[in-house]
């Protein structure tokens, strides 16, 4: 278990400041634009930065001040940053050889972890001519193969391509339900931080400002940039107002039904809980009717956005509903077709 | 559809051809002018090898004491950033845009300065005066100040070569080297000394060529005593000087074909272009 106290790091005007604990059983995945922070997050834990203040235990021992070479964290950096100079079993062997390991035990440990990886064929192989998806491989082993307490992983699939970067993420689950230590997992796309995190926590300009399971996040993120940062759509600005009826928020030109307190607010209508819905004219409270401007694959899911007519007083209004392919064949929607989509109260969700 | 003239890859391997046509011609007239009996002489003539030896004596030892010094810096310069690096920065490039022979005069005021020192009536003064007179003792118009001379006409070079080569290696990899066991000094040696191999070997070359070939600078320091402090540089003005242009083009060849032996002979031992590029291609 790692845990990090007030951890304070300050560059020019950028200033870092953490508290995390990650448990052996959990897979963290660290979220956040380019700039956040993530990275020199990563490198006050491996020592390679010294924070201003805070701590960092490790299973209870304090490693705020250990070198980096004794602190027990294996590091892959975002292009694995082999060595070049070297075959992949001496760059997987590297830190047992350091360690003055003796021959017969660091031939033993990398002939295992290679086969966990599979990549016992490359073992004599130069690094220099890897495939991405190889040396993302190497890497992973060359940082596990000394038994580290905590792997930090700093965009470790961004280089692949889609399917590989899949398959890699299903065996990073599989790796730390295995090894079973913290992984610490830097990324900026929600699709993978989806795949891999047990947690997950959003980072804004050096701070973690929420951390959670991610259902959790995208159900109810904790303001308007989580909720921009994790790519939901139907993002709005309104005013509440309570009526004998109940909450109603009014966005632009359109009235919703909400189970939110009065005034000012930033809301998200989460778009797994719209439905769509044909022919049109359902007059529904917290429906809104309007020209079909998107329909987009996202994986099982289809995304239809629709755009409401703009008038003279408002503009048109645009939101986005994560429709479920059967629902697609029911009403066989396409783009200009006028359809509507209808919500419960319970879709909007407050942000801050 | 009709295929395109490359115009652009035409002019460039034109531009190629053209400045190694003009080095290649430039060596044929010297090879046109001296004759066998002229280059026999100077071959087998005892002062020109010794000059060759103390050439490559003092160039060889100014190159080393170079190298050992450039690639901690460059090291430094590529990977550390303070206040006041700039003016190390810009410091290290003077010796690369100031004449040699102002390298050499400053050297000589260097000691005359020092040992005026002596007269100091404050002590400490008075000790640097007496070290750096006993320095001029030994540098100057000696076999130590030849190399004193070209050491400072090559460090810049040295330093920036290898420095552009620590720039080309990332950090990262040394940082993932501390992370798996390694102090700092132990990822320089371990990665980045043999990732920046061919670097440092371009960097020692760049040193020697060049240590090897100065003149100015040897002349106002060494001087150019026969036996004792003549170079070929300086030999082959000597030979000029009292009207044997024979003599000293037959010297010159015998640095050019030193220097080609070495540079074809490293590039045989690296199996690439030293100063950057595969040989392949």
């Amino acid at each position: 278990m790692i845990s990090i106290r007030s951890l304070k790091y300050h560059v020019g005007n950028f200033n870092l400041d953490i508290s995390l604990d990650i448990n052996n059983d959990e897979y963290f995945v660290l979220f956040g634009m380019t700039g956040c922070g993530k990275t020199s997050l990563l490198e006050c834990l491996c020592g390679l930065r010294a924070p201003d203040s805070g701590r960092v235990f490790m299973d209870d021992i304090d490693i705020t001040d250990a070198d980096p070479r004794l602190r027990g964290i294996g590091y892959v950096p975002q292009d694995g940053a082999l060595f070049n100079h070297m075959t992949v079993y001496r760059n997987i062997a590297f830190s047992l050889s350091v360690r003055h390991v003796k021959r017969d035990e660091i031939d033993r440990k990398v002939q295992e972890v290679s086969k966990k990886f599979g990549i016992e064929h490359l073992l004599e192989r130069r690094v220099l001519g890897l495939s991405g998806g190889e040396r993302q491989r190497v890497a992973l082993s060359r940082a596990l193969v000394a038994n580290p307490k905590l792997l930090l992983l700093d965009e470790p699939v961004s280089a692949l391509d889609e399917f590989t970067r899949d398959t890699a993420c299903r065996e990073l689950i599989k790796l730390q339900r295995e090894i079973k230590i913290p992984i610490m997992h830097v990324c900026h796309s929600v699709d993978e931080a989806s795949l891999v995190a047990t947690k997950l926590g959003v980072m804004r300009d050096g701070k973690l400002i929420q951390v959670g399971k991610t259902e959790e996040l995208m159900e109810q993120p904790y303001d308007a940039y989580i909720a921009r940062t994790l790519r939901l759509a139907n993002i709005f600005k309104g005013t509440a107002v309570k009526e004998e009826s109940g909450t109603f928020i009014t966005i632009g030109s359109q009235k919703f039904k909400a189970t939110v307190d009065e005034g000012e607010l930033e809301c998200c209508i989460k778009p797994w809980h719209i439905t769509l819905n044909r022919p049109v004219g359902h007059d529904a409270v917290n429906s809104v009717e309007g020209t079909v401007a998107e329909v987009s694959v996202m994986g099982a899911v289809i995304r239809v956005c629709i755009e409401t007519p703009a008038s003279a007083e408002y503009d048109s209004m645009r939101m986005c509903a994560h429709v479920s392919r059967h629902e697609m064949e029911q009403h066989v929607v396409k783009e200009k077709d006028l359809v509507t989509l209808y919500f419960t109260p319970s879709a909007i969700q407050k942000l801050g | 559809m009709k295929k395109s003239i490359p115009f652009f890859k035409i002019f460039t391997i034109s531009m190629l051809l053209f400045v190694v046509f003009l080095i290649v011609v430039l060596f044929a007239a010297d090879i046109a002018y001296v004759d066998g009996a002229s280059m026999m002489e100077v071959l087998t003539a005892e002062s020109v090898r010794q000059a060759f030896f103390l050439s490559m004596y003092t160039s060889l030892t100014a190159t080393l004491l170079s190298i050992l010094i450039a690639v901690p810096a460059a090291y430094a310069l590529s990977r550390y950033s303070f206040r006041g690096m700039i003016v190390l920065d810009t410091i290290i490039d003077l010796l690369i845009v100031i004449p040699v022979v102002v390298v050499g005069i400053s050297i000589l005021v260097f000691f005359r300065v020092g040992s005026d020192l002596v007269e100091s009536s404050f002590l400490p003064v008075r000790w640097i005066g007496q070290m750096v007179q006993a320095g001029g003792e030994v540098f100057v118009y000696s076999k130590p100040g030849i190399i004193m001379a070209q050491f400072f006409c090559v460090v810049s070079y040295a330093i920036r070569t290898i420095k552009s080569t620590f720039d080309d290696i990332d950090p990262r990899t040394e940082q993932v080297a501390m992370t798996l066991g390694c102090t700092r000094a132990g990822a320089f040696g371990r990665i980045t000394l043999p990732l920046a191999k061919h670097g440092i070997i371009a960097g020692a070359v760049l040193s020697w060529v060049r240590a090897f070939g100065i003149f100015g600078a040897i002349i106002i320091v060494g001087g150019s005593v026969r036996g004792r402090t003549e170079v070929l540089p300086t030999a082959i003005y000597l030979e000029l000087s009292i009207g044997r242009l024979e003599h000293s083009l037959a010297i010159s060849l015998l640095m050019v074909v030193t220097a080609v032996i070495v540079l074809v002979t490293l590039r045989l031992v690296s199996g690439k272009s030293l100063f950057g590029g595969s040989s392949s291609s």
